[in-house]
């Protein structure tokens, strides 16, 4: 499958300011791929999910060096509008999400067909799909802001999942969501990377990149120090001396190994922790029966 | 089936107008109403009929099956009314300097301090309090039988720009969101030991902590805002559909009819006063 994404050596900086808030980054989004962003707090991460939709240089203005190019054409070449079919976005607050104009959560998820001019009489049916992957079928007829917050990022997801973009783009969905809202709209994006949709997660929460992402793109004070496989990258200990935080089982796989317990690998997600632990228990046991 | 449950369903005829037939409505009750206030009585120099004018707009409510509702609303107004009427007669005592007023009534409660009906007050009173009363309560009578989102599709639908309708419903949509979410930030200000009831004076105090985070947040929360709604297409240049259906309800002619009628009346009774 071909690049949908190609980032072409860019450096941006925001109006007024010095410091570019991404330099010289370069990579590409496969089609499909599920791609996690990380790193701390004002790495650049929001930036970098402007620009791959364009929102920089158009909305934010600033200045841009190098070029991202969606399907082969710079982003700036494109007209107002066009890119939302082709690339969703999720924001983090879901309470900015919301329109303000409909009074219920079907009309709210509809409103982005009517404002492109899809028909009336298939917009019913793209809707109820749409809160049919988000879960949220039975809220249909609440009012927006009426509902909870992790209810109403997945009416946000819905919103932005109805227009059928080929891209998604997520960034931090659940920083303002409690446990349940989080596991709420995790669930939904796992249900995301059974379609064949390219999504762009950004996420603090290390484990459930863990869990999802397959790629991963590591940024700090703007640059990429790590683009690669999540196996490779989330299990490099290096990274937590960057002040780049590891999912607890890479963590404790490799304070195991450092006291010499044989790890075939360093495990990132519960499962690997439990498939690898217990490979290495049982490998114990059995040296220990022929001593 | 979810779009067929979204339409709005409304028994009464006249609730159910088309929205830009009320505006036509409203519009027409006030040319009359011009038209009634110029034709001055012989006794006070104001229209009396004025009084009764009002009376349409509450015929009108009760012809749309919105009586209660429209009283319920009404009633705010009917305070102001009120409020000016007896600030009014018992503080205005005459309208050109110079001349002493009329007193209607005196009460005389200590040597220093007797309230006093006065009777340019009373009038003058009346006079602003039916002006408000007769300009508020069509409006009342409009918002009360329209759903914002009524008039605003109609509105659109005629040709008026999408943006100024978004503004118009979404600031609606707002006040009452707002309206909370500074509920919470009291209730957070509160719990951080901010008094936040009382007098007027410490409400003022309570007034900027609670106001600072509102307005910064609604700040940085905007480019969010303008973000999302150019995702959901909200400048597309395609021509937009709207599952929301308007139908008239076949009482536009006759009802806007009776007050073309109505004024018309008025106005020709006007010109015989001339003439006569
Ligand atoms: N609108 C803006 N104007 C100017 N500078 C900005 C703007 N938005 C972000 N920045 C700066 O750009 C840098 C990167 O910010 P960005 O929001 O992309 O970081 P982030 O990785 O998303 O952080 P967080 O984890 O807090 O969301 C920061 O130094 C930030 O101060
Ligand atoms: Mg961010």
């Amino acid at each position: 499958m071909g690049a949908v994404i190609k980032v072409e050596n860019i450096t941006y900086r925001y109006p007024l300011t010095e410091k570019p808030a991404i330099k010289n980054l370069s990579f590409e989004i496969e089609e499909g791929g599920f791609y996690g962003i990380i790193g701390p707090n004002g790495s650049g991460k929001t930036t970098l999910c402007a620009l791959l939709r364009g929102f920089a240089p158009s909305f934010y203005k600033g200045d841009l060096e190098g070029q991202v190019l969606v399907d082969e054409k710079p982003t700036t070449a494109y007209l107002e509008g066009e890119l939302s079919l082709r690339i969703g976005y999720v924001f983090q607050n879901p309470f900015n999400q919301i329109s303000g104009v409909k009074d219920t959560v079907f009309e709210e998820i509809a409103y982005g067909l009517e404002n492109f001019g899809v028909p009336v009489d298939e917009i019913e049916d793209r809707v109820v799909r749409a809160m049919k992957l988000t879960d949220i079928e039975s809220l249909a007829m609440k009012k927006p802001f009426e509902i909870s917050g992790g209810q109403q990022q997945r009416m946000a997801l819905a919103s932005t999942l109805v227009l059928e973009p080929g891209i998604l783009i997520i960034d931090e969905p659940t920083s303002q969501l409690d446990p349940e809202g989080t596991e709420s709209v995790f669930k939904v994006i796992e249900t995301l990377k059974q379609t064949k949709k390219t999504v762009i997660l950004v996420e603090h929460k290390i484990d459930l990149i863990a869990e999802y992402a397959e790629k991963i793109i590591v940024l700090k004070n703007g640059e990429a120090i790590r683009i690669g496989d999540k196996q490779d990258i989330l299990s490099d200990i290096a990274l937590e001396a960057e002040g780049i935080q590891l999912p607890q089982y890479a963590a404790l796989g490799s304070r195991l190994r450092e006291r010499g317990v044989d790890l075939e690998y360093i495990p990132i997600t519960e499962k690997q922790a439990l498939d690898v632990i217990g490979k290495a228990i049982s490998k114990e046991a059995k040296t220990n029966v022929v001593h | 089936m979810y779009t067929e449950r979204i339409q709005i369903q409304k028994s009464n005829k006249i609730e159910a107008m088309d929205p830009v037939a009320k505006l036509w409505i409203v519009l027409f009750y006030f040319a009359t109403s011009a038209v009634l206030g110029s034709i001055s009585s012989p006794f006070d120099g104001y229209s009396p009929m004025m009084y009764f004018w009002f009376l349409v707009v509450i015929a009108l409510a009760v012809a749309t099956g919105i009586t209660l509702r429209f009283f319920k609303a009404l009633r705010v107004v009917v305070s102001v009314f009120v409020i000016v009427l007896l600030v009014q007669a018992f503080i205005v005592e005459t309208g050109t300097s110079g001349e002493a007023g009329v007193i209607l009534w005196r009460w005389h409660l200590a040597e220093n301090f007797h309230p006093t009906l006065w009777k340019y007050g009373l009038q003058n009173g009346l006079r602003l309090g039916f002006n408000i009363l007769n300009g508020a309560s069509i409006f009342v009578w409009l918002f009360q039988s329209t759903l914002h989102k009524e008039l605003s599709h109609a509105l659109e639908s005629r040709g008026m720009n999408h943006k100024v309708v978004y503004v118009f419903l979404s600031s609606l949509q707002m006040i009452t969101v707002l309206g909370n979410k500074s509920k919470t930030i009291m209730n957070a200000q509160r719990a951080r030991g901010v008094e936040t009831e009382g007098n007027i004076f410490v409400r003022a105090k309570a007034f900027f902590p609670t106001m600072v985070p509102l307005v910064l947040g609604a700040i940085t929360d905007m480019e969010e805002r303008v973000l999302t709604m150019e995702s959901k297409g909200f400048s597309a240049p395609s021509k937009k559909t709207h599952l929301l259906k308007l139908d008239k309800s076949g009482a536009e002619k006759p009802v806007v009819g009776l007050f073309i009628g109505l004024l018309s009346i008025v106005v020709i009774w006007r010109i015989l006063l001339w003439v006569l």
